[in-house]
């Protein structure tokens, strides 16, 4: 596992998406109202679309392409047509850095 | 031969294979043209259709334009959405219609209609109130609003048909009085109840969710044309209605045949993971309920080993596509709901589509989960009181223009008797409508 710098935290909203790239992997960072930051594969499991580009509705974010929807926390289909999750990677917020481990 | 003779000699390049398919319309070098879709390329009153109908449709954009659009209309089909429009609406309007409908027995005892009207008169609703038309409680509304479904779909499709002067006329005047009658009174009430909310008289949330809250809140900047609003409002009802009733007669079509074939499966005939398969099942053989969709190429490029020219016109053959044996088994061109689902495909195929312009209702069909669709429960309802076609009476069908990509079984039903055996009639009156807010 890498541990990388992507983004400041105020970069990233409370209820707001942002893609970074961790080490070369496309990341979708997903900060709940609550502030808490999760990150995910930032490409839809059902079709190549990039899952920043869509809403954040709770915990679950939704593709802008098709609808489809993933448990940010988890990673979880939670909204059809994607039928398999994305993954998930463990995020440490220190300071006002936040950092992703892929 | 030199690539300009190819098109010239062959100005069409079929794509009838899922890779090759998918590549196609995922391809930034494609585009879905309203010219090339009204054939207003070769026709000389095509761009009758493209001019009054479907340019500027968000369906015939693309890149980022289609991304911004598609994304705000997903709106509509959220799961909160869904879930409303399946128990406020759907459930409660079928046992309306089938009350209203099956409240006298014919002289043989049974119970008939037609599963063509049924279905239009459900979806005509569902339609409505996915736009935001008002009043649709209506049922003189509900079927002036029905009326007008042959002259819309004739504006949108006249391309498929032989006399298209007669087509146009009505197509021009259904598009009139779904914009005086409909689109007009319901754009108005939008709009009111938008002046409320400026005056602190209710909130946006209290307004409810439909395309028409969309448009009159200029949610997108397009819709500062209001003929972009009327235009993705004609999508709506077309998408909603036409394809909804072929999808739903069809399944019923195709399920029917299975549990005469496959007695030991009638036990299934309420069980909704069962209806789902079988719902897939019709939208990978038949769907879109044409044989083709078209695009244009918008660059030179090779689609599956052949060169393909700009300009050249694309024939999607989405349900040959969904028949290849090497994907879906050797008996791929046949209704089989226990079909193994194929790596990498979802049961359902390509039949939703792919790429950019995968239909937007495929959430609807089968449900935020998958499994529990309006469209299905619609089927489950049905199957609950025993529906089977009327061996006394058989469906008609559409006469449409022939071309070499038809496929037998690919037909708009017109009418499709069906019998119900296990119908008892209800003796007080069901209240089924759906109110809106407005």
């Amino acid at each position: 596992m890498v541990r990388c710098r992507v983004a400041a935290l105020d970069d990233v909203k409370p209820g707001e998406l942002k893609q970074v790239d961790a080490g070369g992997v496309p990341v979708c960072l997903a900060r709940l109202e609550s502030g808490e930051v999760y990150a995910l594969s930032d490409i839809c499991s059902h079709e190549e679309i990039e899952l920043s580009d869509g809403d954040l509705q709770g915990a679950e974010v939704e593709c802008p392409a098709h609808g489809s929807r993933f448990d940010v926390r988890t990673g979880a289909v939670s909204g059809w047509p994607a039928e398999k999750p994305v993954a998930v990677y463990p995020v440490a917020v220190d300071g006002d850095e936040v950092y992703v481990e892929v | 031969m030199a690539l300009d003779d190819t098109v010239a000699g062959c100005p069409v390049h079929r794509v009838g294979n899922i890779p090759d398919l998918i590549a196609t319309v995922r391809s930034p070098d494609v585009r879905n043209s309203p010219e090339y879709f009204a054939a207003a390329h070769k026709l000389d009153d095509g761009y009758i259709t493209v001019d009054e109908f479907v340019a500027g449709m968000w369906t015939f954009t693309d890149g980022p334009e289609h991304r911004r659009r598609r994304k705000l209309l997903n709106q509509l089909v959220r799961p909160e959405a869904l879930d409303d429009m399946r128990e406020n609406f759907i459930l409660p309007t079928i046992e309306r219609l089938l009350s209203e409908r099956l409240a006298e027995a014919y002289p043989d005892g049974r119970y008939r209609c037609d599963l063509v009207e049924l279905a239009d008169l459900l979806f005509v609703n569902l339609g409505a109130n996915m736009i935001g038309f008002i009043g649709m409680d209506d049922p003189v509304r509900q079927n002036e609003l029905r009326a007008i479904i042959p002259g819309i779909f004739g504006g949108v499709l006249a391309q498929f048909f032989d006399d298209r002067d007669a087509v146009f006329r009505m197509a021009l005047e259904a598009k009139r009085d779904l914009v005086e009658r409909f689109y007009k009174p319901a754009r108005d009430a939008y709009r009111e109840m938008y002046a409320k909310v400026e005056r602190g008289e209710m909130t946006e949330a209290d307004i409810p969710r439909s395309l028409m809250k969309l448009i009159v809140s200029r949610a997108d900047p397009v819709y500062e044309d209001e003929e972009i609003g009327i235009r993705d409002a004609i999508l709506v009802f077309n998408t909603a209605i036409g394809t909804s009733v072929q999808s739903v007669v069809h399944m019923v079509h195709d399920t029917a045949k299975w549990f005469q074939e496959h007695p030991e499966d009638r036990r299934l005939a309420t069980d909704m993971d069962f209806l789902t398969r079988c719902m897939q099942e019709t939208i990978r053989l038949k769907a879109p309920f044409i044989s083709f969709l078209v695009r244009r190429a918008e660059h030179d490029m090779v689609i599956g080993g052949e060169r393909v020219s700009a300009g050249q016109e694309l024939h999607i053959e989405i349900p040959r596509a969904n028949r290849d044996p090497a994907v879906f088994g050797a008996d791929a061109a046949e209704f089989n709901p226990w079909r193994e689902q194929p790596e990498g495909l979802p049961r359902y195929g390509i039949g939703f589509g792919s790429g950019p312009h995968a239909c937007l209702g495929l959430r609807v069909v089968l449900g935020n989960d998958g499994h529990s669709g309006s469209h299905v429960r619609f089927m489950q309802k049905l199957f609950s009181h025993g529906v089977v076609p009327d061996p006394a009476a058989a469906p008609q069908v559409l006469a449409m223009s022939q071309d070499e990509s038809a496929i037998d079984d690919v037909v708009t039903f017109m009418d499709y008797p069906v019998v119900f055996t296990d119908w008892v009639p209800t003796r007080e009156p069901l209240v089924g409508s759906w109110k809106r807010g407005v």
